[in-house]
């Protein structure tokens, strides 16, 4: 039956692009009703990561076996992960981003679309050259290039229906983020916060990819959007208008203009409230005695109209970084209890160690607390003021440029980065991939030159001191009480995104190529498999012929040493196995992988 | 069967260096088939020479780092090891580690001294 129904949805792809929709995308709507499907990249507009699929359960998951693999060809890290809808998925590479759709039916490639970007894009990203994935909607495919190339694929064809261009990358502004589909929308963020660039995220309409709106994170109030008299934000315990120049006023001159608060997170959605979330990272340089002043709306959560791009609130967690807290982690939204209170909440596990929940609907804050007990860079937040209270002698600005201050928790890669948490709606708890990682951190005098690196300080890792000896944590989560309900020690961090299922079990990636299956209730491991690299990418699920599968990218970038070679068959052997694509037998062979798992 | 191959090329390479070495009893149990098939691959694929005589020397070498080290140092290591040339942020944590480079030159060591005591290079 379900399986019947996939094929109805594959079929009507291609004369849906002519439905004259208001608000919301049918197609997508459609693919997104079916679990079967796996539509988006958190499978939801709330960010959940939660399948209501359940044939793979805590009492069979260990009967897991590969059912089929597929390379991508191209080395480095990769994340996210692939699109399922209907019989198609939609897989994607790190640079160049190609793409494929392949038949599930018979595993062969439909199309591949292999763009052509300029290789110099490569130097201009900090941080590998990671691209987070696909969206879908409305027929098409869209693709987030790196070079900040925003395209629309036809999902039948792979044909470019539309491209616009996002940012520079001649300036350090390129894309690492998945592009994501809300309502008639195709939202998009940048990167580049290590290179000066004023951070923006921009809706393009769906059908024409013309920009709708582009509000940027920091500067005069009109260019983000913000209403002084309207926009609010948490202050003296309570909601309150931010103010004329709310961000202008933080920062010394100009320095705003390149002041970072980049958005390569993952964002989303309330379709009742019409709002859209996401999160802006860290402001430029790394040195923080170079730009005096709380620098907003770096580091901060906004919430804004989606087709107007208003900002109804925000919210900022950590004013004047010091330590490069990033606060563009994914914003989960759920109906939780909070404190004895239902609640239309937003929860964000920030790269600071803090778990956050605030309203989604007002913006108020209501819970703030460690999701790690090693953080220690701040004592706690103050609730009525929100902001966090700094312990001077982790303060890289109290310290001062040229001084190593030691032992701060977390490092600079945050208690999480990127890498999403998952929600399981039984439990009401959210279950958290996580760096259990400390640092020394040396601040140094930089100028800002446009397009190079504009970072500006020397950094030393290790495991958090007096805990496990392992440099990460996979910690489940009361986001009503702000309180660790159990943690699952791990060897390396966890870089990869978790998975919930309806099933009861809970799936993430590690650094060593284990996909893990763990308990819901306690965290206790019930299956694991070595795929043939590390994984940094997130877990995933779909039905295809009623039967229930789990995959995951695996793929760490870097050399390609032990256990990192994916395609082990000889060159000779190329990619036969998926359709006559010959021409890319000679780097197939050692690129990440996805790897997908059933059972027997 | 894996352990076998390697028996005969250990019997040819009689001189091996970890011969004496007194190993403790879980030596080399703990290596899953899969590690050491995808170890024997991706080593025979890395160099040129008759594809048998690879498999015997590629099979022999896998049996004897799994001799020096459990599967959980072993993997902890090409872990690390591999982990090291990440690019940005999440290479850097690794670069930075205080033990990460020791655990990556420990493999090396390990995998050298197999490799000589197998007739491969």
């Amino acid at each position: 039956m379900i399986a019947g129904l996939k094929h109805k949805v594959a079929a009507t792809v291609a004369c849906m692009t002519a439905a004259g929709v208001a608000f919301a995308d049918a197609d997508l709507d459609r693919a997104m009703k079916d679990p079967g499907n796996w539509a988006s990249q958190a499978g939801d507009e709330y960010n959940q990561r939660y399948s209501s699929l359940d044939q793979i359960k805590a009492g069979n998951v260990d009967k897991l076996q590969v059912a089929w693999t597929f390379s991508t060809g191209v080395l480095r890290g990769h994340e996210g992960s692939p699109l399922v809808i209907g019989d198609m998925m939609y897989i994607h590479s790190p640079f160049p981003n190609n793409v494929y759709a392949v038949d599930l039916n018979t595993q062969q490639i439909v199309w591949k679309h292999t763009p052509k970007q300029d290789a110099a894009v490569i130097a201009q990203m900090c941080c590998d050259t990671v691209n987070r994935g696909l969206a879908y909607g409305d027929g098409k495919v869209f693709l987030q290039r790196a070079d900040s190339v925003l395209e629309a694929l036809d999902a039948k064809t792979g044909k470019v229906v539309w491209s616009a261009t996002n940012g520079d990358p001649k300036l350090g502004a390129v894309n690492t983020n998945a592009p994501h589909v809300f309502g008639d929308k195709v939202i998009t963020g940048i990167s580049g916060g290590e290179w000066g660039v004023r951070g923006y995220i921009s809706a393009y309409d769906i059908k024409s990819g013309k920009m709708v709106w582009r509000g940027y994170s920091t500067g005069p109030d009109n260019e983000m959007l913000i209403d002084p008299a309207k926009t609010m934000t948490w202050m003296d315990g309570k909601m309150q208008a931010v103010g004329k120049d709310s961000s202008l006023q933080t920062w010394q001159g100009d320095q705003w203009k390149i002041g970072g608060g980049t958005t390569w997170g993952w964002y989303s959605y309330d379709r009742a409230e019409n709002l859209l979330y996401y999160g802006t990272g860290n402001p430029s340089t790394w040195n923080p005695t170079q730009r005096p002043g709380d620098n907003r709306w770096s580091m901060s959560i906004w919430a804004r109209n989606l087709d107007t791009g208003a900002v109804k609130w925000v919210y900022q967690m950590t004013p004047h970084d010091e330590w490069d807290f990033d606060g563009i982690n994914e914003m989960i939204l759920a109906d939780i209890d909070v404190k004895g209170q239902k609640h239309k909440a937003l929860v964000h596990f920030d790269r600071n160690g803090f778990g956050y929940t605030l309203d989604r609907v007002t913006g108020e804050l209501l819970v703030a607390e460690k999701y790690d007990p090693a953080v220690n860079w701040a004592t706690h937040v103050d609730m009525k003021s929100g902001r966090p209270q700094v312990v001077a002698q982790y303060s890289t600005e109290q310290n001062g440029p040229d001084v190593n201050s030691k032992g701060i928790c977390p490092a600079a890669l945050g208690t999480k980065d990127q890498q999403p948490a998952a929600f399981h709606p039984k439990t009401g708890l959210f279950y958290v991939p996580t760096n259990h990682v400390c640092m020394d951190y040396e601040p140094f005098e930089v100028e800002y030159t446009a397009g190079q690196p504009y970072v500006g300080a020397t950094l030393a890792m290790y495991p958090a001191p007096n805990s496990h000896g392992g440099m990460g944590n996979f910690v489940a989560w009361d986001a009503g009480q702000g309180k660790i309900v159990w943690s699952k020690p791990e060897q390396f961090s966890v870089w990869s995104g978790a998975l919930t299922t309806a099933g009861d079990v809970i799936f993430y990636g590690t650094l060593e190529g284990y996909l893990k299956a763990v308990s819901l209730k306690d965290g206790k491991e019930l299956w694991k498999f070595k795929t043939p690299s590390g994984i940094i990418g997130n877990v995933f699920t779909y039905l295809h012929k009623g039967k229930q599968y789990v995959g995951v990218y695996s793929g760490i970038g870097g050399w390609a040493g032990i256990g990192m070679a994916a395609g082990l068959e000889k060159d000779s052997d190329g990619l036969g196995a998926v359709g006559g694509y010959r021409d890319l037998q000679k780097f197939t062979n050692l690129g990440g992988s996805l790897t997908v798992f059933a059972i027997p | 069967m894996a352990n076998r191959m390697a028996l005969i090329a250990g019997a040819v390479a009689a001189t091996s260096l970890l011969a004496g070495a007194v190993l403790p009893a879980w030596a080399g149990e703990d290596y899953p088939t899969r590690e050491r098939v995808e170890y024997v691959l991706g080593c025979m694929r890395d160099r040129e020479g008759p594809q048998q005589e690879l498999l015997y020397k590629c099979s022999c070498v896998i049996d004897k780092i799994a001799e020096q080290m459990s599967y959980e140092e072993f993997t902890k290591d090409a872990t690390t090891s591999n982990a090291l040339s990440i690019g940005g942020e999440r290479g850097e944590v690794m670069r930075a580690y205080v033990d990460g480079r020791r655990l990556a030159r420990e493999l090396r060591a390990v995998e050298k001294e197999a490799r000589k005591a197998c007739f491969l290079d």
